[in-house]
Order: C-alpha cells, then sequence, then structure tokens
C-alpha cells in the first residue's frame, strides 16, 4: 500500500529565514512517526506543510508535499478543503484557543461532518456523539457544554474527536498534549495511539520531547535548524544516536533511570517553615462550597537544600510558593523564617524579608519588565533597597551577568531581544542580586526546551553550590525535581501526600498518588509494542 | 486559505498577509500637512501672515475674498486670513491645555481607582460613571457658569469631558499590568509602592494614553471652538476661531467668507489631528 503522506526534499522559507531545507519523509498507513525538535527547528513548519496550510508569508521553494496521490501545491482552494478534515486532519497544539467559544461542543464536532457531506442534522449529531464517546468523553455529559466549561484535557480530548469524526487516513498532531497535566498528557496519548491502532489511521506526531516521541512512535524523525538530522526506530534514536545533537537531545532529556541527581545530604537546619497553613480563596457567587487551595500544610526548606514540591495544576503549589513569598496571607498556619515568625510581617520587616528571600517565575517572557534594560532589570532590587551607589550598581549587574554565563552586551537590550533561556537567566541574575538564602523556583523551566532546560538546571545546581542558596522548587514534572531535589514532596488537592529525600519518594512511591504520577511520565525505553505496518 | 505549496517559488497571495497595503496614503499626508500648517500658525504666525490681527481698517470693512485680502476682511475692516492664522494659537493652545489637564486629572483618578481598588475603586468608578452620563458640552457649559468666562475656565471645562474615559482606559491597563509577573517580581525584589506604580506600572500602562489622549485633542479642538462660538472663551477682541464663526453670522448674508473661512479652519484641523492620532493609536496597539 502506498504511503498515506510523503515529503519529497521540501524546502520552506519565511522571508530571508530558511525554515525548512530539503526534507524528504513519508508516512505509511496505520503508522505513526513522530517529529522532534526545539523551537524554531522547523517542526511545526512541516506539519502544517503537510496539511497545505503554511502561513501567508511562507514559500515553498523546493520539494513537493503528496497526500496519498495529491500534490497539495497543485491541489486548489476546493480541493485542499475537501482533503481536510476527511483525508488529514489537525490535532492543535492549545486546546483553550482552538475551540469556538460561543459554539457548544457537539456541534463544533458535527461541523466537520456537515461540512464534508457525511451527514447531517440529527445524523451529525449522533455521529459526533460517537466520536466523542471515542475520544473518551461521554457525550451526554459533554456535548451540550461550552468549551469554557471544560477542562484542558477534556478540550483537547474535544479537539481528537473532532479530528476523528471523518475517520480521516492521516492525522497531524501539534504538540498535544504540551499544555496538560503529566497525568492528563498520559490519558490522552494513550488514547490517541489506541485509538489510531484500532482504526489504522496514520499519526503524525510534533513534539519537543523526545522521551514522548520514543514512547508513542513507531518512528523517529528529529530536526535541527530546518534539518532532518536523525531517522530512525525509537529504540535506535534514543539509545544509540548516530548525529551528535540527538545524542544532546537524549542526554537533556530528563527520564526516571539511574540514581537521583543529588544524594540526600546531611540534613541542615530548617531555613523556612510553614506550619499548619490553610489557606482558601474567597469564591464568587458562593454556590459552591469553597475547597481550601492549601490545607494544613507542614514544610520545610534548608539552607543550600532543594526542596521539590510536586503536584499537577490545581494542587496548590503554586499558593504556597506565594505564601512563602509573603505575597499572600495563609488564613491559620505561621510561617518561620531563619527562626522568627514572618506570618505577619508588614513594613520594614517585610522588606528585610524580601531581601533574603527571592523569586524566579514560570514564564521568561512575562517576568521581565519589557521597558527597562538588562542592566537595569538586574540592578532593580539592589534600587529598591537603595544598596550602593548608581556605579555601584552597575557594576554588580555586570558581574551577575557573568555569573548567569550571559554574554556582556546583553547588559544594555531589552527582554524582547533575548531568548527564552536567556530571560530566564535574566530572571535568575535578578534574583540572586540581594544574596537571598531563599529562593522560590516557580516552574522555572517548564517553558524552556530541553536542551536549554538542562543548562539553566545546571546553572541552578552550581549557584546552590557557591551560594548556599535554599531552593523551594515548584514543578509538574518528576522527572525535572529528580534532576535537581534533595527532597520531594507531592501535593494533591491542597495537601502533601507524601514528602522524603528524592531517591526514596521517586523510586519507591508509598502513596498511590506519586505511583501515578510517576507511571505518567513518559519513558523512552518503555517503547509501545511496535506495530509495525503491515506492507502487503 | 493559502497555498503556498509550488515547485518554482509562489508569493503567497496578499489577501491574507496582515494589511493589505493600499495606494499611496493621500488623506494621512494631507492631514499631515495640515497639522505642521496649523503649528506653524501657532508658533510663528508672523511667518504666515505678517499683519497685525487686531488693527481694522473701518472704510475696507466687509471685503469679499481678493488678492490683496485672500480671504477678505470683517465688519471692521481687519484682514480675516491674519486673523485665522493668529487665532489657531488661542484655539490651539487652549485644546492642548484642555487635553493635558484631562490626562493629568483623569490618570490620577485612574490609577487611584486601579491600583487602591476595593471601596476606593467602587467610589471613583462611580464618580467616573457620573462624568459620562452628563454630555461633555453640557458639563462645560456648567462649570463655566460658575468659573466665569476666560482661557483658562474652557481649557478645565473642556478636560473634565475627556477624565472620565481616560480614568477608564488607565484603571483597565492599570488593573492589567498590576497583575502582571513581572509586577509581582518587582514587589518580591522589595520595590516600595511608590517605586512599584512609577517604574514598574505606569510606564507600562500610559501607552494606549497617549493614543487616547491624542484622539481627545480633536474633541478638544472642538468642545474649545464651540465654547468660544457661545462666547465663553477669548473675549473680543482677541482671535477665537469659534468665536470668529459667531460674529460672522450677524453678516452671513452679504459675508459668507466671514463664518466659512474660520469655520473650514476648524473642521480641517478636527479631521486632521483625529487621522493621525488614529494612526499613532494603531501603532501603539
Amino acid at each position: 500500500m502506498s504511503p498515506v503522506l510523503t515529503v519529497e526534499g521540501l524546502a520552506v522559507r519565511y522571508g530571508a529565514v530558511e525554515a525548512v531545507r530539503g526534507v524528504s519523509f513519508h508516512v505509511d498507513p496505520g503508522e505513526t512517526v513522530a517529529i522532534v525538535g526545539e523551537s524554531g527547528s522547523g517542526k511545526s513548519t512541516l506539519a502544517h506543510a503537510a496539511l497545505g496550510l503554511l502561513p501567508a508569508g511562507a514559500t515553498v521553494t523546493a520539494g513537493r508535499v503528496l497526500l496519498r496521490d495529491t500534490d497539495l501545491a497543485a491541489a486548489d482552494d476546493r480541493e485542499l478543503r475537501h482533503l481536510r478534515g476527511r483525508t488529514v486532519a489537525l490535532v492543535p497544539q492549545d486546546p483553550g484557543a482552538s475551540l469556538d467559544p460561543v459554539m457548544r461542543v457537539g456541534p463544533q464536532v458535527a461541523e466537520v461532518l456537515e461540512i464534508h457531506g457525511l451527514a447531517r442534522g440529527r445524523a451529525a449529531a449522533l455521529r459526533a456523539r460517537e466520536a466523542l464517546a471515542r475520544a473518551g468523553l461521554q457525550p451526554e455529559q459533554v456535548a451540550d457544554r461550552y468549551p469554557h466549561e471544560l477542562s484542558g484535557g477534556m478540550r483537547q480530548r474535544v479537539l481528537i474527536a473532532a479530528a476523528l469524526a471523518a475517520d480521516p487516513a492521516l492525522i497531524v498532531a501539534d504538540e498535544p498534549t504540551s499544555a496538560l497535566d503529566v497525568t492528563v498528557q498520559k490519558q490522552i496519548l494513550d488514547h490517541l495511539t489506541a485509538l489510531t491502532a484500532k482504526s489504522g489511521t496514520s499519526l503524525l506526531f510534533v513534539t519537543h520531547d523526545l522521551a514522548v516521541a520514543a514512547e508513542r512512535a513507531d518512528r523517529v524523525l528529529v530536526m535541527r535548524a530546518g534539518e532532518l538530522v536523525e531517522s530512525g526506530h525509537p529504540a535506535q534514536v534514543f539509545d544509540a544516536p548516530r548525529h551528535p545533537y540527538t545524542r544532546e537531545l537524549a542526554a537533556a532529556a530528563p527520564g526516571l533511570d539511574g540514581p537521583t541527581a543529588r544524594a540526600g545530604s546531611t540534613t541542615g537546619a530548617p531555613l523556612m517553615v510553614l506550619e499548619g497553613i490553610d489557606k482558601t480563596y474567597p469564591s464568587r457567587g458562593g454556590r459552591t462550597v469553597d475547597r481550601p487551595a492549601v490545607d494544613s500544610l507542614d514544610l520545610a526548606v534548608s539552607r543550600g537544600r532543594t526542596l521539590a514540591l510536586v503536584g499537577e495544576s490545581g494542587s496548590g503549589k503554586t499558593t504556597v510558593g506565594r505564601l512563602v513569598l509573603r505575597l499572600l496571607d495563609p488564613d491559620t498556619g505561621r510561617i518561620l523564617f531563619d527562626g522568627a515568625d514572618v506570618t505577619s510581617a508588614r513594613g520594614s520587616r517585610l522588606r528585610a524579608l524580601r531581601r533574603r528571600v527571592q523569586l524566579v517565575q514560570q514564564n521568561p517572557f512575562t517576568a521581565l519588565n519589557p521597558r527597562l534594560t538588562v542592566e537595569a532589570l538586574i540592578a532593580d532590587p539592589l534600587h529598591a533597597h537603595r544598596i550602593g551607589s548608581s556605579a555601584d550598581r552597575r557594576r554588580r549587574a555586570a558581574e551577575l551577568v557573568e555569573v548567569v554565563r550571559l554574554p556582556a552586551d546583553t547588559l544594555h537590550r531589552r527582554a524582547a531581544e533575548l531568548s527564552g533561556g536567556q530571560r530566564q537567566r535574566v530572571a535568575i541574575a535578578r534574583a540572586i542580586a540581594l544574596d537571598p538564602e531563599l529562593i522560590v523556583l516557580d516552574e522555572p523551566v517548564s517553558a524552556l526546551d530541553v536542551s536549554v532546560q538542562a543548562r539553566i538546571l545546571d546553572l541552578l545546581r552550581g549557584l546552590q553550590r557557591e551560594r548556599d542558596i535554599g531552593y523551594l522548587f515548584i514543578t509538574h514534572d518528576l522527572a525535572v525535581a529528580r534532576e535537581i531535589a534533595h527532597d520531594v514532596a507531592v501535593m494533591r488537592a491542597g495537601r502533601l501526600v507524601e514528602r522524603g529525600p528524592a531517591a526514596t519518594v521517586l523510586s519507591e512511591p508509598r502513596d498511590p498518588y506519586t505511583r501515578a504520577l510517576l507511571d505518567a511520565v513518559p519513558d523512552p525505553r518503555r517503547h509501545r509494542p511496535v506495530t509495525t505496518p503491515a506492507h502487503p | 486559505m493559502t497555498v503556498a505549496l509550488a515547485k518554482a517559488p509562489v508569493e503567497a497571495p496578499s489577501g491574507t498577509g496582515p494589511r493589505r497595503r493600499r495606494g499611496p496614503r493621500i488623506g494621512l499626508a494631507l492631514a499631515a500637512v495640515w497639522l505642521l500648517v496649523v503649528a506653524l500658525a501657532v508658533f510663528v504666525p508672523h511667518l504666515l501672515a505678517p499683519g497685525d490681527p487686531l488693527a481694522g481698517v473701518p472704510a475696507l470693512k466687509l471685503q469679499p475674498p481678493s488678492a490683496h485680502h485672500w480671504w477678505g476682511t470683517d465688519e471692521v475692516g481687519r484682514d480675516l486670513y491674519t486673523r485665522v492664522v493668529h487665532g489657531a494659537g488661542l484655539t490651539m493652545s487652549t485644546a492642548v491645555l484642555a487635553v493635558a489637564m484631562g490626562v493629568l486629572l483623569g490618570s490620577a483618578l485612574g490609577l487611584l481607582a486601579g491600583l487602591a481598588g476595593g471601596i476606593v475603586d467602587v467610589v471613583v468608578m462611580r464618580v467616573v460613571d457620573v462624568l459620562f452620563a452628563v454630555p461633555g458640552i453640557l458639563l462645560s457649559l456648567a462649570l463655566i457658569t460658575v468659573l466665569g468666562a476666560g482661557t483658562a475656565a474652557v481649557a478645565f471645562a473642556v478636560s473634565v469631558g475627556s477624565i472620565a474615559g481616560i480614568a477608564r482606559v488607565l484603571r483597565s491597563e492599570v488593573l492589567k499590568v498590576r497583575t502582571s509577573p513581572y509586577v509581582e517580581a518587582a514587589q518580591v525584589s522589595g520595590n516600595r509602592p511608590l517605586r512599584l506604580t512609577l517604574r514598574h506600572v505606569l510606564p507600562n500602562a500610559v501607552t494606549p494614553l497617549l493614543a487616547l489622549a491624542a484622539l481627545e485633542l480633536a474633541a478638544a479642538i472642538l468642545s474649545v471652538s464651540a465654547l468660544g462660538f457661545l462666547g465663553y472663551g477669548a473675549q473680543p477682541p482677541a482671535p477665537e476661531w469659534g468665536a470668529m464663526v459667531a460674529s460672522g453670522r450677524d453678516s452671513l448674508r452679504t459675508a459668507w467668507w466671514l463664518t466659512t473661512v474660520p469655520g473650514l479652519a476648524i473642521v480641517a484641523t478636527v479631521l486632521a489631528a483625529n487621522r493621525v492620532s488614529l494612526l499613532g493609536g494603531r501603532r501603539l496597539r
């Protein structure tokens, strides 16, 4: 049987930038192919080319894309519309932005069928419900709801239902789970692979996560700077990479094998202690009973050590970070810092605390004031505490830029001119400007590419060694926690379910929830049973 | 949808591009040139019209436009062209002053409401709602009745009309910026509230305000002229566009140019200011 998708020597450019350079590959019927690469590698451009959906401004300079036997270049708009949804369907990246907010979910799925004239009216609605059921949702509960009433995972399932509705031969999934929690990611991916296996649909799957790709795909293609640098069976790509870049990616991908990065050392004196903390956000309207965001929590962070606070979205872990920073006040309980009660510190006492406790936030794109230069950003805490003359502060900023290993010429640039990794380094420089004793790191690497992630974690470990800083490291990613934490605390629905040395918690979890989290981490060595596509 | 797949290089159809280029923007160019001329009239009126706007030759009253008096003369024989040029300064400076006061007062209210929140926010925003509910010109008239006529009074009366809009826009921006991660980071860095506001919140919240202020200028020119027309602004014999339109009404039948020329000057300036500020607003967004 001929391939569903054939890409031959494809080259795409945006103005002067070559996004894809001479890429060839094919997807056989029933096969799952993963394209792996970091941001800017051209992987999304490739996926969009397969749909004939290149954005305006993109130019195909060479090569061609064949969908079954149709050359997408030769097809006109009508033919393309006919192909999309029916022969090839897309599961987009962001489930929040990809559904029509003012249309009920059922009709949105039925729309695909009506557009292609496969069913209309009641028949279409019925088939839409079937598609929702196949995507693992309960149609009677979901079909009449609006997208905002569903969780992120449910919305992603709706998008999968819409993609599957017309039984396409090929599904293109562009980072389908990168916005979701690990356990939800696992469910969605399990479901997607099971569905495609059952119906013989091919899956072209774009991801930045080599581990996810290796775990799920029959074949992995690695892209870098617009070129296909390696392709092959996942076991081979991950365990015996041929190209140096793949080797780097495989090494950077945090996994759950081997010893934990950091053995639990002697326990230092606790630096920050939370005792019996409760926090409930008042809800508006008050129809539902308020569920506490944090429920009688005890936690301690020691000097020079990292406590990873792990949990899924909504578990209350970010609230804990904000309580520690005194951006929120607890309803009950005490917060002790270095032995002193700071639960209700205000004014100068609070400012004194802020010299010693700092923050690095999740999204480096919104964490830096866009109007200020890097120098002003890094010197801002010094300025706020009136430390040194302006010449001193400039000198200090220059030193700090070196400490976080940024080139010296970044000092006079603004955040918008820097990459995500560079911005996060600026945020780290700002956090250590005051020589704090504790830094709250709220998902500091979750918005970064894996190789950048590994370098940032490396920097953080180095800083901790040199400066004896305590880290409260908030993350949803157990593999990342394993790379940096001495101790791990697992949160669920506002409560701690398990805590202890990283090695113990991550290798012999006692709580079933911790075990579920661990199982959900993609494991590149747990390849799914290889379903070699039948070649008659 | 764009089909940009081909063997040979193919440009994507322009229809789906971010902005379609139309022909040369004649309207914008004209508006810019007109504002330039108005600026000249404001700052160096003698360059455009060397004569004295107040000196009239009674013998030459109500002359129609001619080579000697381009736009004719008024009822006491003063050159209308000279008066319109010199009048630009009065009208425009009053309008600019009005916008400046409106921005100052409006942003103070907006900042207060956005930063303080709670009951302060509620009270301030209800006051703003009341201001919005009363038509601007009516409010201005009421204020002038209290304050008396004169340039400063007119400027203040007009500014009150723009306070509400500016306060609302700044409040919403401040609310948005205040909850942004970088402001939280600055707070954790130990910034005091004043420094947090001036260095981290305000600079990131004012951009839409600038666009709005530019738009308000056009409205302010119109309001100032309207109040001048009603006789509340600069007092005779000082040349002021609105007042000139008003005094020309008496001889509308015989000397059409007395109302038409200053009237057209107002219309052209308002349209030009509007056009240019719209462009600025789009840029800033």
